[in-house]
Formats: structure tokens, C-alpha cells, sequence
């Protein structure tokens, strides 16, 4: 077995923190609103999550090619449902019909939650459904419990 | 105040309060109709935002162009407009704020009913008396610090 570098697998995976390797992040925020897109990735900073890289995209279409296109390194999704061309459920049912994406991490920050919404989000994978207006504190817990 | 009124009222005051960090004071009576006066031929922006399905609503908002760009520091974390870039303009934030409004709402109001938010539209308009004066009644107007909010909700 061909044993890696460990500067190879931090570069890769992540890093070591406290003796354990953590998950490396690379992250795509999808939403209609720049000014959500811009505090979400704040809140992102100020979790404990070790960050790769940030993608970004404004709704489900372009969240979909964004994915694609770079689907051996996104491995979370932070989205918005209530967005024009194509909403973020949607974008979920087209993941769903590719067994890679379908595998992604998901989480879904949402005005639209009604108990309707909540539950479609869910059944279509989505780990955790936040509601807007947030608390940035209940987003930073959620990634802090990825990480 | 009736009670869809009253609902949506809530509502506005919480994101105001939990999102941009503006603690809202109601105008009522006749101080609703020297506020008016004042603000007549000034610019506003004009946001729609509406839901649509088993039950229909919509929302308008007037909101004068200083309070945009203090939505849009606040909810950012910016000192003054001066430090706005290429991804802070006030119509993208007030779009938010009425989506985040009209969305609490739903949850929590019409959360078992089938219905769809719907994207929220954002004009540059003439304020006008005239308009507010038909259906003063149907208006709420807050004061964020000398800066003032109107809005209303119709639902069928």
C-alpha cells in the first residue's frame, strides 16, 4: 500500500486538529440575494469548519452547473429555496437524479418554511432546513456539528 | 388592527429586530398623516412581495432611500453606505428583507396552508399621499429612527 505524505492529505482532505484529521470544505452558497450569499459566508468563517474553497451561485440552474462542474471538490451545499429560474427544490430533485450529488451535504436557509416546504426539503435530502430570520448562532452550530 | 394586520406587523418588527438590529416604534393617528405630508414628491423604493396558492397576499412596502441604505449596512455589518462594493446596492437587501418578512409570516401563520412565496419586486417610485390616504387604515408606519417605514398586507 503506497502510504501518502501527510502534507498530501492535508492538502487534499484537510488538516489534523487535536491529533485527528478534520474534513476539508469547499463550499457552495446558492441564492438569489448577494447581501445573504455574503453574510452566509460570513457565518461559515466563523465556524469551526476547516474551508477549502468558496463557490457561489444565484439559483438553482446555475447552482446545478457550478456543482457539475467542480462535483470532486463541493462536498457542502448551503441554498436558498425561494429563487427565480429554477428554486431550490427543484435544484434538490435534479441532485437526487444523480447518485454523486445526491451524496452532498445539504442545507437549506429558507423564508419559505412552512411545514410543506420543511418536509419536501427533507425528503429530498436536505440535513438541516433554517429558517430566515436566523440566528447566526443556529447556523454556526450546525457546522460546527459537520465539522 | 386587524388580525392578518397584526400578524404581518409582528413580523416586520421581528426581522427589523433580528436581522438588521433596528429597533422599530409605531406612528399611529394623526402623526400617520403629518408624516405623509412631509414626504410627498421624495424618492422611495417600492417593494412588492407577494404569496400565491391556496390563499393569496400581497405586501407593499415604501421605503425611503436613507432606510435602504441603512438596511443594507446594517445587515452587513458596514459603517455607512461609503463603504458599500460592487455586491451591496440597497434593492438586493430590501428584496431580502421582504422576503424574510413575508416569509416569518407564512411560517408562522399560514404554515398549513399550500402556498408559494413569490419573488419579490423592487421599483424607484415618487412617494405619493394620494395613494396612502385612500386606505390609511390599511397602513402601519414605523419610526427607525426618524427614518420611516410604511406597509400594508391585502389577503384574500
Amino acid at each position: 500500500m503506497v502510504k501518502l505524505p501527510v502534507k498530501i492529505i492535508y492538502m487534499v482532505f484537510g488538516k489534523y486538529r487535536n491529533g485527528e484529521l478534520s474534513m476539508l470544505y469547499n463550499i457552495l452558497i446558492i441564492d438569489d440575494s448577494t447581501t445573504m450569499r455574503s453574510i452566509i459566508k460570513k457565518i461559515v468563517k466563523m465556524s469551526n469548519l476547516e474551508i477549502g474553497k468558496f463557490f457561489e451561485a444565484d439559483n438553482g440552474k446555475t447552482g446545478m452547473e457550478v456543482l457539475e462542474a467542480n462535483k470532486d471538490e463541493i462536498n457542502l451545499l448551503l441554498m436558498d429555496i425561494n429563487m427565480p429560474v429554477m428554486n431550490g427544490i427543484e435544484m434538490l430533485k435534479k441532485m437526487n437524479e444523480n447518485e454523486e450529488l445526491s451524496k452532498i451535504s445539504t442545507i437549506v436557509i429558507s423564508t419559505e418554511g412552512t411545514s410543506q416546504r420543511v418536509e419536501e426539503a427533507k425528503n429530498l435530502g436536505a440535513k438541516s432546513f433554517i429558517r430566515k430570520p436566523f440566528d447566526a448562532k443556529e447556523i454556526k452550530e450546525i457546522l460546527d456539528n459537520l465539522g | 388592527m386587524n388580525n392578518y394586520k397584526e400578524l404581518f406587523f409582528q413580523s416586520v418588527e421581528k426581522v427589523l429586530e433580528k436581522m438588521f438590529f433596528i429597533l422599530p416604534e409605531t406612528i399611529e393617528g394623526d402623526e400617520v398623516l403629518e408624516i405623509i405630508d412631509d414626504f410627498e414628491g421624495s424618492m422611495f423604493y417600492l417593494l412588492n412581495v407577494s404569496y400565491s396558492g391556496e390563499i393569496d397576499g400581497v405586501c407593499l412596502f415604501y421605503i425611503p432611500e436613507n432606510l435602504g441604505n441603512e438596511l443594507v449596512c446594517n445587515i452587513l455589518g458596514l459603517e455607512s453606505s461609503d463603504d458599500f462594493d460592487d455586491n451591496c446596492y440597497p434593492g438586493d437587501s430590501i428584496k431580502e428583507f421582504g422576503n424574510m418578512v413575508l416569509g416569518n409570516f407564512m411560517s408562522e401563520n399560514l404554515s398549513e396552508k399550500d402556498c408559494t412565496l413569490n419573488i419579490p419586486e423592487v421599483t424607484e417610485e415618487t412617494f405619493s399621499q394620494d395613494r396612502l390616504k385612500e386606505n390609511i387604515d390599511d397602513w402601519s408606519v414605523l419610526n427607525l429612527d426618524e427614518k420611516y417605514l410604511f406597509f400594508k398586507i391585502d389577503t384574500n
